[in-house]
């Protein structure tokens, strides 16, 4: 084979694992855009641990700290059927520039300070709800 | 003189990988729906060390570079992360090459889809919440077009550096 001959399998085997890809991931967002389901609740857990549980259609907010001198947080808010990060002190503001979330599944992230919102539409986990 | 030349040149591409991942934070992110998403401007100098000078090479430039962002820029949680998409990129992008069954460009869409794959990874065991993993679909798919843009660069990179190199 010569040199010329495997570029050439080459750039075919690159644009068949691009085009898997692609295809993987536009199949795997299609398929959880399509059976999204409406969310009850969220969760709020820092650090793996759950500190909190709210139905999703009492508007309210809350303010979770990440640290012993209340200086880190987040202030979680809870409208329309949706979850945001309204301010948060994190350097990134990764979590406060999300858009609210309201499907079952949909996470908002703080890595800095290690905070989790999760919806879920079931409406069992309600019994613990704070 | 040819380890002069070597060590000049490493430093260098050490320089080269940590600008270009302050340059990358610098930059507004494209969707904020997604953290995370990114072009992976540093991945540009470890494909081309990766080809240049081979794996070991590859992974110093990359620890160094690493090393010198958290210490200048950095926080411990996000140098967690760093590690663990960068070391997976790299140990899959190392094995890809072996296999030469895909040219750069291949060689660099794994290493971006493998790195987000590293940072989700991770990011599911710390906050032990699986549907953090659905932000991988998302990821995958401009991990693969920000890869195929860094790999093209990089061919061309070598190219014209391993002649420079060579000299």
């Amino acid at each position: 084979m010569t040199a010329s001959d495997t570029k050439k399998r080459l750039w075919r085997n690159d644009l068949v694992l691009i085009f898997v890809l692609l295809f993987v991931a536009a199949l795997g967002i299609l398929l959880a855009f399509l059976f999204r389901q409406e969310g009850a609740y969220c969760t709020l857990t820092q650090n793996g641990k759950e500190i909190g549980r709210y139905s999703l259609s009492v508007d309210r907010e809350i303010t979770v700290y990440a640290d012993a001198q209340k200086t880190a947080y987040n202030t979680v808010r809870i409208k329309d059927g949706g979850v945001s990060v309204l301010a948060a002190s994190c350097p990134d503001k990764i979590c406060q520039n999300s858009r609210a979330i309201r499907y079952h599944g949909e996470t908002v992230v703080c890595l800095p300070h290690g905070l989790v919102i999760t919806v879920y539409s079931d409406e069992d986990g309600l019994d613990i709800v704070v | 003189m040819k380890n002069t030349k070597k060590i000049t040149f490493f430093a260098l591409f050490c320089t080269l990988a940590m600008m270009l991942s302050y340059l990358e934070a610098l930059l507004p992110p494209l969707f904020t729906a997604v953290p995370g998403i990114k072009m992976g401007l540093p991945n540009l100098v470890i494909v081309s060390v990766l080809y240049l000078y081979g794996v070991k090479a590859a992974a110093s430039v990359s620890l160094l570079r690493l090393v010198l962002s958290f210490l200048l820029f950095g926080n411990a949680v996000t140098a967690a992360y760093s590690l663990a998409g960068a070391a997976l990129s790299l140990l899959v992008m190392a094995l890809v090459k072996k296999l030469s069954v895909f040219s750069t460009v291949g060689v660099s869409i794994t290493g971006a889809v493998t790195h987000n794959l590293g940072q989700i990874v991770v990011a599911v065991f710390l906050f032990d919440s699986l549907s953090i993993g659905y932000y991988m679909l998302v990821l995958t798919l401009t991990g693969t077009l920000a890869g195929c843009v860094i790999g093209i660069a990089a061919a061309l990179l070598h190219k014209r550096l391993a002649k420079l190199l060579r000299s």
